[in-house]
């Protein structure tokens, strides 16, 4: 598939033509990057559809913000091919690239006041003064802060700045918009404000936007896919309710959101249901995976919110035996952890409303899921407790 | 008590010893005697008009003048591009070329005029005005060196790297961005160059013919071998210059430790808007 679309693409090159219908586009092909030996990105295969919000999701040190780096062009690949717009542009120097970017800590000029900040790309590209502060005031406008053009950004709040720094980035009508942590110096609150505006903008504007971030939740709640970044490779690309519920690592089960990870081993696999029998003993039922067939050691991945109080007469659901460890109120709900039966860890949430008993530690929950919503993952981790 | 006077008697007597060279020179500068006695018989301003009638005098005031902003110049840009490598770029041997760089600074200034000297003697360059300059901005490129790198270290990287994102060019980036956040390291940087040239003597007496010499080399001619009364005046004129700079720098420093206050100061949020020409307020009580 990947080599059917770079075909493609290298007609594209040949035609610029039909450059516009790719505008936005972005691609990296085989991108390795390694800096004195070292390997900051181990080939990188992604291919960013123009208007998408792809989020790289990882740790510090997986290779994102490289990544990153790579498609603005701060960074030249080891190997392999980074493509905008449908056009090749591995050798073109970042000045050349025509992308908005946005840094964590804002990166605004301290000796410019906002509306020079804003005109910056626009003086670059040599447009003329009255349409420079008309592109200005609309694009303050667009980021809420018309009125604040002069001032100067350290007489602006962290959010203030950082909705300049979306607005310098933007005002030049990139395809692209990157997004580098841009967040993480706010507060929770103001984060989750910015989140919203950050994605009205992005489909006001229709621009690309490639955001990295660290943060599972924003991944979950602003992006069309996520690409789930561990060790310089993707270990897993799709949107944000497939990666969620559809984990196909145990690294990717337990980065994304909580998980209870039951090991075992298919016995068998028939009718999109698969039967696992876990170390207790006991058969589960999870969907099944045409990769993983009968007799192979498993993990079987339940998301929390999918454990149901187990009704002991339910024909063909599963129900496994957890003994409650601690109990945490939350206000909303409670949340239980424990283990299983089998050893393993377990976590189960129960919400407060309606319930006038709550588990109590020590007492033993029946638990149940429906099987379509358990995932099975070919990894199993031998480290007890996790 | 007895050791706080003491103390107190002390920094007395270093201050006079510092200050005194100084308060003898003014007033023999307006003495009326030709013969240099101490104290002055009567007071003249005849000294001073003689300095700036004698081209001798003119001739030395404006070399000093001109290997001064040439080495201030050469210093400058010599020493913005190696703090800009040295902070920037991956510069191989970093700690030694940064230690090589600074090394005028503990260097005795003779051993370096000696050196100098015999390079120059090799290569007919004695006189050289071009020669001259360059030997000072050796002595100035510590100065700049240290200023600029403490500068450039406190200016986010990626500001120059957002510049390039939005198009602007590597120099560019770093005329629009770096170079106006550096400027108070460069003008303070630029005045002590000039004040290192303007007073050095040593290398100055080496590189210099005896017809054409820099202004303190004359002055200290002229105290050697005529006895001259016009020197208390040529010295007094070079100390004013060398106050005025040192008042220049004090005040660059004074403006860049108010904007950097204003800075930190700053409210965020509901920007409250700050004045950028409040009066003074020294003699308030």
């Amino acid at each position: 598939m990947s080599l059917q679309s770079s075909a493609v693409r290298s007609e594209a090159m040949r035609q610029p033509a039909t450059a516009d219908a790719n505008r936005g586009a972005i691609g990296l092909e085989q991108v390795a990057k390694s800096f004195k030996g070292a390997v900051a990105v181990d080939v990188v295969d992604i291919d960013i559809r123009p208007g998408e919000f792809v989020t790289l999701l990882g740790e510090s040190g997986c290779g994102k913000t490289t990544t990153l780096l790579l498609i603005a062009g701060f960074h030249a690949p080891t190997s392999g091919r980074v493509t905008l717009d449908g056009r090749d542009v591995t050798r073109l120097p970042p000045y050349e690239r025509n992308l908005g970017m946005v840094f964590q800590n804002y990166a605004l000029f301290p000796h410019m006041t906002v509306e020079e900040n804003i005109a910056y790309p626009l003086k670059r590209r040599k447009l003329g003064r009255g349409e420079i502060a008309a592109k200005v005031a609309r694009s303050l406008e667009l980021v809420g802060l018309a009125g604040y053009g002069k001032r100067h950004p350290r007489e602006l709040s962290g959010g203030q700045q950082q909705r300049v720094a979306v607005a310098r980035a933007t005002v030049f009508d990139p395809p692209a918009l990157l997004m580098d942590e841009p967040l993480s110096a706010l507060d929770r609150k103001l984060r989750q404000s910015l989140q919203d505006e950050i994605r009205q903008i992005h489909r006001q504007l229709g621009t690309t936007v490639v955001y990295v971030t660290h943060d599972q939740d924003e991944a979950l709640a602003m992006s069309d896919r996520i690409a789930l970044m561990r060790g310089g490779r993707i270990e897993q690309i799709g949107s944000p309710t497939d990666v969620y519920r559809r984990p196909r690592t145990l690294f990717a089960a337990a980065f994304l959101g909580d998980a209870n990870l039951l090991r075992g081993r298919v016995v068998s696999s028939a009718g999109g249901t698969a039967v696992v029998e876990l170390r207790s003993g006991t058969r589960v039922g999870a969907l099944a995976d045409p990769e993983i067939a009968a007799g192979r050691e498993v993990t079987v991945v339940v998301r929390p919110e999918h454990l149901r109080p187990a009704d002991a007469s339910a024909p063909g659901g599963a129900a496994v035996r957890a003994t409650v460890e601690d109990v945490t109120y939350l206000g909303r709900s409670i949340c239980c952890t424990g283990s299983f039966e089998s050893g393993d860890r377990c976590i189960v949430p129960i919400e407060t409303s309606g319930a006038t008993e709550f588990p109590r530690v020590g007492d033993t929950l029946h638990l149940s899921w429906e099987a379509s919503l358990a995932t099975l993952v070919a990894d199993v981790d031998d480290h007890d407790g996790r | 008590m007895t050791m706080r006077r003491c103390v107190q008697a002390l920094v007395v007597a270093i201050l006079l010893f510092l200050v005194t060279p100084v308060l003898v020179v003014i007033p023999m500068a307006f003495s009326s005697s030709a013969f240099l006695e101490f104290p002055p018989p009567g007071w003249t301003t005849e000294w001073f008009a003689e300095f700036f009638r004698d081209p001798d005098w003119i001739d030395a005031l404006t070399l000093s003048l001109r290997v001064a902003g040439g080495a201030m110049v050469l210093s400058l840009t010599v020493g913005t591009a190696a703090a800009y490598a040295l902070v920037r770029r991956g510069v191989r041997f970093r700690g030694a070329t940064q230690g090589f760089l600074t090394l005028p600074i503990v260097m005795p200034t003779i051993v370096y005029a000696v050196g100098a000297y015999l390079v120059a003697l090799k290569l007919g360059l004695v006189g050289s005005e071009l020669l001259l300059m360059c030997a000072h901005a050796v002595l100035a490129l510590p100065f700049v060196l240290l200023n600029v790198t403490a500068s450039l270290q406190t200016i986010d990287q990626r500001l120059e790297l957002v510049a390039q994102s939005m198009g602007a060019r590597p120099w560019t980036a770093f005329r629009s961005v770096t170079l106006p956040l550096i400027a108070p390291a460069l003008i303070a940087s630029a005045l002590i160059a000039v004040v290192i040239s303007l007073d050095e003597t040593v290398v100055a007496l080496f590189l210099t013919e005896d017809t054409r010499p820099t202004l303190p080399v004359k002055v200290y001619n002229s105290i050697r071998y005529d006895l001259n009364a016009v020197v208390p005046a040529a010295a007094a004129v070079v100390l004013a210059g060398t106050v005025a700079i040192a008042a220049a720098l004090g005040l660059v420093r004074w403006v860049i430790a108010r904007a950097t206050g204003m800075r930190a100061g700053a409210p965020a949020g509901d920007g409250v808007e700050i004045g950028a020409g409040e009066p003074e307020t020294g003699g308030a009580r």
